[in-house]
């Protein structure tokens, strides 16, 4: 017997086909879209799985865009520099999405990966724009497209050479090679972490963006200005401290959970909704001369309880978000912490310059003088 | 993972091994001391007859479909599901001309903390198989399948999950062995090479073993 195809079937299953085959190419998309990614939903440590809009993507498939693009390198980093310096060898995570109504779904871990990445550096962007409309991080870091967010980044920990692979972090790397500073952002392998990977973990991720925002509001114009460090107050502690502050602060307002980072690591102390003080310890730490003493995460995560306490208080945690992005910019020109092109302060006199900042809110100015004076310890003498 | 992947990688090299020390001439009865002319001829005509009997067999393997990822991989820069099919195989039309109609089930589960993404693929398969090589106790083809695949991917985190779903067609080379175990029992082997006609291309292999039994 011979199976013969009906004439009106000829054109028919060839369409079909074509059809199938376009409307599978699905990949690639151009500009806005909604892909699905863990979104925090209200709560502590409580997520849904939903979509979200990207709206600055340009590629969808190679999860690239206005703020940066989601690369990957299955070398070492450190011991491969040229691709840290050159971009070359890193490459597109290897991506495939599940079309889901009008949403995409990523298909595998490496996809809702790459898509959480983006998508952490896309709220940070226009959360910073958010809060000032005046700062437009496009329009301040140089190639801001170019920022290299790398996937399961694996590098090395105690310098070249050495064999303990980073694992359990993130961490924002900005980079200078020849003229340019690249942005680089790492998310490294899980290892330890039993509750959320950092990589998907949008505080952590948006804490470490903001060390991008400091790095271009404060570090690059203090560089471009020749400022030099004063050595009569700890200078260069606080402001690491403060810089690990603001990201926590951040972090928080990206996913309005102050306990986010406990969400990676449920024993930290560094939930911000838990009251901390600059004790005699914590101050002695600071004011040490050795580095081996100091963490800038611990004053950091006491900046960064004041200033959930100051929102909370207020009841507006955007006016505070706000006065920090502006206090980035002003420590160069504020009274209290520069004198002549030399930087030299503590924190008491980060508060002074914070609370000149809310000047214009009386009830705001008011409030952080008050928290400040509640938690400064013996920096806040005289505030 | 990798354990699994070696096993069904050592038994498919066991068998190609097997393969290829196999007598030329398998003896089909064992040597005589006495006989007769036409005794001897009448085995050598009605053996060839027997090898050549186009049989109807449905066959359950297990194995492992490997889709290439160039960002994580299992092994070789492939990332490997596993699973199985079950499938019916028959001649058709011309002598040594096999279809092979299948269906499939592969599984990946991949986690990291608390997070977890299973990706399902439910495969419909046909493949056309020539038989190059049609001994009594071994066979040997080559031929294309086709693929169908129904694809659901599934994001977990603590107590929440969703997913999305995609069809994908694919096609290749494939390859295929049977050794016979008893009258109306083979062992089988399968190879294969798709590439999808939709992007993103990737390539997939498949690895799967297992019995066939005569119908």
């Amino acid at each position: 017997m011979v199976f013969q195809i009906p004439n009106r079937l000829r054109f028919l299953l060839p369409s079909a086909f074509l059809c199938f085959v376009v409307g599978c190419n699905q990949n690639t998309l151009l500009g806005p879209a909604n892909i699905t990614v863990i979104q925090p939903s209200g709560g502590h440590c409580q997520y849904a799985i939903a979509p979200a809009t990207f709206q600055t993507l340009d590629n969808m498939r190679e999860m690239r865009g206005k703020v940066g693009r989601v690369l990957h390198s299955s070398k070492n980093l450190d011991e491969n520099q040229d691709i840290l310096n050159t971009g070359v060898g890193l490459d597109p995570v290897d991506t495939e999405f599940f079309k889901s109504g009008d949403s995409y779904v990523p298909a595998d871990l490496d996809t809702l990966f790459a898509a959480s990445l983006y998508y952490s550096v896309e709220i940070g962007y226009l959360q910073t724009k958010r809060l000032d409309p005046s700062i437009d991080l496009a329009l301040i870091v140089p190639n801001l497209s170019d920022t290299r967010i790398v996937h399961r980044a694996i590098r090395s920990s105690g310098g070249y050479g050495s064999r303990n692979e980073i694992s359990d972090n993130a961490e924002y790397f900005p980079l200078k090679f020849g003229n340019t500073l690249l942005n680089y952002f790492f998310s490294y392998p899980t290892n330890e972490v039993k509750e959320i990977p950092l990589g998907l973990n949008m505080g952590v991720m948006n804490h470490e963006f903001t060390h991008m925002v400091f790095q271009h509001l404060f570090y690059e114009p203090g560089t471009k200005r020749n400022f030099d460090v004063g050595s009569t107050k700890p200078t260069s502690h606080t402001l690491a401290a403060l810089d690990e502050g603001n990201a926590d602060y951040f972090g928080f307002l990206a996913v309005q959970d102050p306990g986010y980072f406990l969400c990676s690591f449920p024993y930290e102390n560094r939930d911000l909704g838990r009251p901390k003080a600059f004790t005699t310890d914590v101050v002695s730490r600071i004011e040490s001369s050795s580095d081996d003493a100091f963490d800038p995460h611990e004053g950091g995560a006491v900046w960064a309880a004041i200033q959930y306490e100051i929102g909370q208080t207020l009841g507006n945690h955007q006016v505070v978000g706000q006065s920090l992005l502006r206090l980035m910019s002003n420590i160069l020109d504020c009274p209290s912490t520069s004198n002549n092109n030399t930087l030299n302060f503590n924190f008491g006199d980060l508060a002074r310059c914070h609370t000149n900042i809310l000047s214009s809110d009386s009830r705001a100015q008011q409030v952080a003088r008050q928290v400040y004076q509640k938690y400064l310890g013996s920096y806040g003498a005289g505030l | 993972m990798n354990k699994i992947f070696l096993l069904i990688l050592m038994t498919v090299t066991w068998v190609h091994s097997s393969f290829a020390r196999l007598p030329k001439t398998v003896p089909l009865l064992p040597p005589r001391d006495s006989g007769n002319t036409v005794n001897n001829v009448k085995n050598k005509v009605t053996a060839p007859k027997e090898l050549k009997k186009d049989v109807m067999t449905a066959g359950v393997e297990i194995g492992t479909l490997m889709r290439s990822d160039s960002t994580s991989s299992d092994v070789l820069g492939m990332q490997l599901f596993l699973g199985g099919r079950v499938s019916i195989n028959f001649p058709v039309l011309i002598p040594s001309f096999y279809l092979t109609p299948s269906i499939g089930y592969f599984r990946k589960n991949q986690s990291e903390g608390s997070v977890a993404v299973v990706q399902n693929v439910f495969e419909g398969g046909l493949k056309a198989q020539y038989r190059f090589v049609d001994r009594s106790r071994f066979n040997w083809s080559l031929g294309v399948a086709n693929r169908f695949d129904y694809l659901f991917s599934q994001i977990k985190v603590y107590n929440q999950s969703a997913g999305g779903q995609s069809f994908r067609y694919r096609v290749g080379p494939s390859s295929g062995m049977q050794f016979k175990i008893s009258n109306n029992l083979k062992f089988t082997t399968d190879l294969e090479c798709t590439v999808p006609v939709t992007t993103p291309v990737r390539l997939f292999g498949g690895l799967t073993t297992g019995l066939a039994f005569d119908l």
